[in-house]
């Protein structure tokens, strides 16, 4: 009845009308329009879109994520690093500190002393456990000789026995075969502090009459010719008066920690303060 | 071993004698060196290594010279002597010679100390220092000269002294 080209001709016009009538219509009048169509569209589309979204931003922030994760794994082998060596750094400063605070304790030693003080620092100890000595880095070169006091803020370490061009050897008051002439400071009661060959000293040759009692200080007495009157070394730890004998049981612990020391200062003596030490003999007091 | 290996060896344990572990009452090292040397060493050169050891830790020690210096030299020479009518192979013989230097250094240390001092508590000294060198010796004395004859054999391809420790302890030849 019609022809084919009839109906498409008639197709054309409808859609042109359609069109045309739809964007006048839409110009004037937008919203209502669209609260059909456009809604469901909004509606079906919308979630799928969200979804689009949110897998696209997922995506991108696995990326981001990885990229920040290799960029902290790069920082934090950084600051890993910086870790450190602050850590190294504080250690040296700590150190540094310690050798300070020691350095000044000696610093203000030599200063209360009128005589000539060299410091040296302990380089190795006595292989055999019966004899405690030190070797320290000075020697005949700077003035050392074997007879000079080896002391520590704290209190007498010991003298020097033998003596080489840069080493010299020291021998403790712990050693067995070392004596100071002492006194109690309290009761100026006299004695010899000799070594034991363990950590601690005995005050030999005290009277029984002599009043020495538990934490008593025992200082040098300067009539050894060695070690300076007045010089620290320890503490009374014990008193034993038995019922025989003239004298009396008496242990000291010194002051001077040697497991932990690492410098020692020793005392230039001239021979003449040596000669004036063994003059100023003192009475102890009963 | 070469005669620098011997040095380094009398070195690493002088240091270790007076700077890392000083003054404890255990077996010496340099003890068993000696035993070693007595034991596998050529006689002049380990009779001149011996002397070098004995001074050395005689000079770095508190004591009169030559407590470790005939100490060693007496063990040595004893090793070498017994070595020809025993049978130095069996494994309680270098443990006997260590056994012997410690008491022949204490013993030392004790006659010298006894002459000079009032001698107050030195057997009791005496007495613990030796039963700890002992009791470390059983420890140190066979895994030491393991350590050298290993050593020994690694660096010379000596076969023959291919020692364990369990032939130490069986009385195998080492």
């Amino acid at each position: 009845m019609f022809s084919r080209r009839f109906i498409l001709f008639s197709v054309f016009f409808v859609l042109l009308s359609a069109t045309l009538i739809s964007l006048v219509l839409s110009g004037k009048h937008p919203r209502p329009v669209a609260q059909g169509a456009g809604s469901l569209v909004l509606t079906l589309v919308g979630p799928l879109q969200h979804g689009a979204t949110k897998m696209t931003q997922w995506a991108g922030s696995l990326w981001r994520i990885y990229f920040d994760s290799v960029r902290q794994a790069r920082e934090n082998d950084f600051l890993r690093k910086e870790l450190a060596l602050a850590r190294e750094k504080e250690n040296e400063y700590l150190e540094l500190a310690l050798a300070n605070e020691r350095l000044r304790s000696f610093l203000n030693f030599r200063e209360g002393e009128d005589r000539e003080v060299l410091v040296a620092e302990i380089v190795g100890k006595d292989p055999s456990p019966w004899f405690k000595t030190f070797i320290v880095n000075r020697g005949r070169r700077d003035g050392v000789r074997p007879g000079l006091p080896v002391v520590v803020p704290d209190g007498i370490v010991g003298q020097v026995v033998e003596v080489a061009g840069r080493y010299a050897k020291v021998l403790l008051i712990t050693d067995r075969m070392s004596g100071v002439d002492s006194l109690v400071q309290r009761t100026r009661a006299r004695g010899v502090v000799k070594g034991s060959g363990a950590s601690f000293c005995s005050f030999s040759y005290a009277l029984r009459r002599y009043d020495i009692a538990e934490g008593d200080v025992v200082v040098s007495s300067g009539l050894d010719g060695i070690y300076p009157k007045g010089l620290r070394i320890g503490w009374v730890d014990g008193v034993i008066r038995s019922d025989d004998g003239i004298f009396q049981d008496v242990r000291i612990q010194p002051f001077v920690d040697f497991e932990r020391i690492e410098e020692v200062m020793i005392l230039l003596l001239t021979d003449e303060e040596d000669v004036d030490d063994m003059e100023s003999q003192e009475e102890p007091l009963p | 071993m070469t005669l620098f290996l011997h040095y380094s060896v009398l070195s690493f344990f002088t240091l270790g004698m007076t700077v890392f572990f000083t003054g404890y009452p255990i077996c010496s090292p340099m003890l068993v060196y000696v035993v070693y040397l007595g034991l596998d060493a050529d006689f002049v050169p380990g009779l001149v290594l011996i002397l070098i050891a004995g001074f050395v830790l005689d000079g770095l020690s508190g004591g009169v010279l030559g407590v470790y210096l005939f100490s060693f030299l007496w063990i040595f020479c004893m090793i070498r002597w017994l070595g020809g009518f025993l049978r130095a192979t069996s494994p309680f013989f270098p443990f006997l010679a260590v056994l012997a230097g410690i008491l022949l250094e204490n013993l030392f240390t004790i006659l010298s100390l006894a002459s000079r001092t009032h001698g107050e508590g030195l057997f009791s000294d005496a007495f613990r220092f030796v039963a700890l060198q002992v009791i470390t010796a059983i420890i140190i004395c066979p895994l030491l000269l393991t350590l050298f004859r290993k050593m020994q054999g690694f660096l010379f391809r000596q076969t023959r002294s291919k020692s364990t420790l369990s032939d130490f302890f069986s009385g195998r030849p080492m």
